[in-house]
């Protein structure tokens, strides 16, 4: 499959495969033949149950994985200054305090002193964190971790975030918080978020688009669009038909 | 910021206080048994000094040392055929190199600093590359993709990553360290605390034996007080998420 490159997308994966080797040598395709497009600006959701290959999916995109085949590309003229990322676990640096956390990406591309100073607080007041700003990670809740860890994605204005599960390790209130915070924050800031999950209705509520992953080997099983008016109303007919409809696409 | 924060362990006013009632302990007790006993004074702390000096050299470059070969190490394709082979050296008994370093640079302090070395080094390299190995891949590959690579991932991650284990690894070491140096300066390196309480034993002087022992561990008490405790609990915290 191929598909054009123009300024409409943000990011195209093409006939991506991941060839995994343990150690005792046995081979998993963790990824097979993956190939899709994101529209810039767009949400897009990669959703399939756990072991299906989509964290891997997300760290190839973000170019910490080399794929065993296959390019990701993005479109001349548009290569993403920043691509940025949100972690289930928060990997949060835990010697630093969350001021120096969200700066941390500014530090390391030597962002000009007082810019660093001006994102950096500006981050922080936007997630919600201030007051927070000299405590340690080991020091807030789980909801406080993420949105440090949000605030960091974006102080770098990246232009295309990647979110791992990023509510997974939250209890239900609080992911749903987070959830509409990030939605509002999305539609904003015309940014491309690429989304990995588990989650049916967190998929539904987010996306533009989504991509449903099948295990063993990693495959698309099929891109559907989500064409619900946004905010999205969890109760609705259309949601649940949605959901319903989805779930037959999602195998185990 | 981050680095004034990390000297308020030792500016809390309680660990002034313990501070300076534990730092004269070992001076005062010194300074009387020495009295009582007739000895002069400052060859007591000529002995501990000479002891002490040989520890913390070897300490010191030992941590250098430990360092540089995790940086080597960490992460690198022969990483799993260099730790079997540093394991091997591990086991090697430091004392075994004692007498051939005694020939090369004289039974002084060069040959005590290299054996110490020999000594210290391996729980304070092993500590800190475990804490690296950390079961952590997440932080590894969120400093990377906010841009952290080559020296400055050395700085802002690599190293603050092993630091919880070099400190673990340094009381460690040091208790090994003290414990050898002891050991070598009762066989002949001179002068030392060792060599002090040796004499002490061999003249059949037990109570300058005794309290030369007490004294010995008065001071090794203070310095884990005052410096490796507090260090200790901070790390722990700083490496928890």
């Amino acid at each position: 499959m191929t598909t054009p490159m123009n300024d409409e997308f943000a990011i195209v994966a093409s006939g991506l495969d991941h060839v995994f080797i343990a150690d005792d040598g046995k081979k998993t395709d963790a990824v097979k033949d993956v190939s899709f497009s994101v529209r810039r600006g767009e949400f897009f959701t990669i959703l399939g149950p756990s072991g299906c290959g989509k964290s891997t999916l997300l760290r190839i995109l973000a170019g910490m994985i080399e794929p065993t085949k296959g390019s990701v590309k993005f479109p001349a003229g548009h290569e993403p200054q920043n691509i940025s990322m949100v972690f289930q676990s928060f990997a949060l640096f835990p010697w630093l305090t969350v001021y120096k956390n969200v700066e941390f990406g500014l530090t390391m591309r030597e962002v000009p002193k007082h810019d660093q100073k001006r994102l950096t607080e500006e981050h922080i007041k936007e997630m919600g964190l201030e007051g927070f700003e000299q405590s340690y990670p080991k020091d807030l809740s789980g909801g406080m971790k993420q949105r440090v860890g949000i605030a960091r994605a974006l102080a770098i204005s990246p232009n295309i975030l990647l979110m791992d599960e990023p509510f997974s390790a939250l209890d239900a209130f609080t992911a749903e918080n987070l959830r509409k915070d990030m939605l509002s924050l999305w539609l904003r800031d015309t940014i491309t978020i690429i989304m990995v999950t588990h989650l049916i209705d967190e998929a539904i509520e987010m996306s533009d688009r989504v991509l449903i992953m099948t295990p063993r080997p990693g495959k698309v099983e099929i891109v559907l669009p989500v064409q619900l008016d946004r905010p999205r109303n969890k109760r609705s007919k259309e949601f649940f038909e949605l959901a319903d409809s989805i779930a037959r696409y999602v195998k185990i | 910021m981050s680095h004034s924060h990390s000297l308020k362990i030792y500016r809390r006013r309680w660990h002034l206080v313990v501070t300076f009632a534990v730092i004269f302990l070992p001076f005062l007790f010194i300074f009387g048994f020495t009295k009582y006993a007739g000895i002069q004074t400052s060859t007591v702390f000529i002995d501990l000094g000479a002891s002490l000096l040989r520890v913390f050299s070897a300490y010191a470059a030992s941590v250098f040392l430990a360092m540089i070969l995790v940086l080597l190490i960490n992460g690198r394709r022969f990483e799993n055929f260099f730790l079997p082979v540093l394991d091997v050296l591990q086991s090697f008994p430091a004392f075994a190199l004692l007498p051939i370093l005694t020939v090369w640079f004289g039974p002084g302090n060069l040959a005590a600093i290299f054996f110490l070395i020999a000594t210290m080094l391996w729980p304070i390299l092993f500590s800190a590359l475990s804490s690296i190995r950390m079961e952590r891949k997440d932080l590894e590959e969120a400093a990377v993709i906010f841009g952290a690579r080559g020296t400055k991932k050395l700085i802002s991650f690599t190293l603050p990553m092993a630091l919880p284990g070099l400190v673990m690894g340094s009381i460690v070491g040091l208790g090994e360290g003290w414990e050898a140096i002891v050991g070598a300066e009762i066989i002949g390196v001179t002068p030392g605390i060792g060599n002090f309480l040796n004499t002490a034993a061999v003249k059949g002087e037990y109570q300058i034996l005794a309290f030369g022992i007490i004294a010995l561990l008065l001071f090794l008490f203070t310095l884990n007080k005052l410096i490796w405790l507090p260090l200790l609990k901070r790390s722990h915290d700083y490496s928890h998420e």
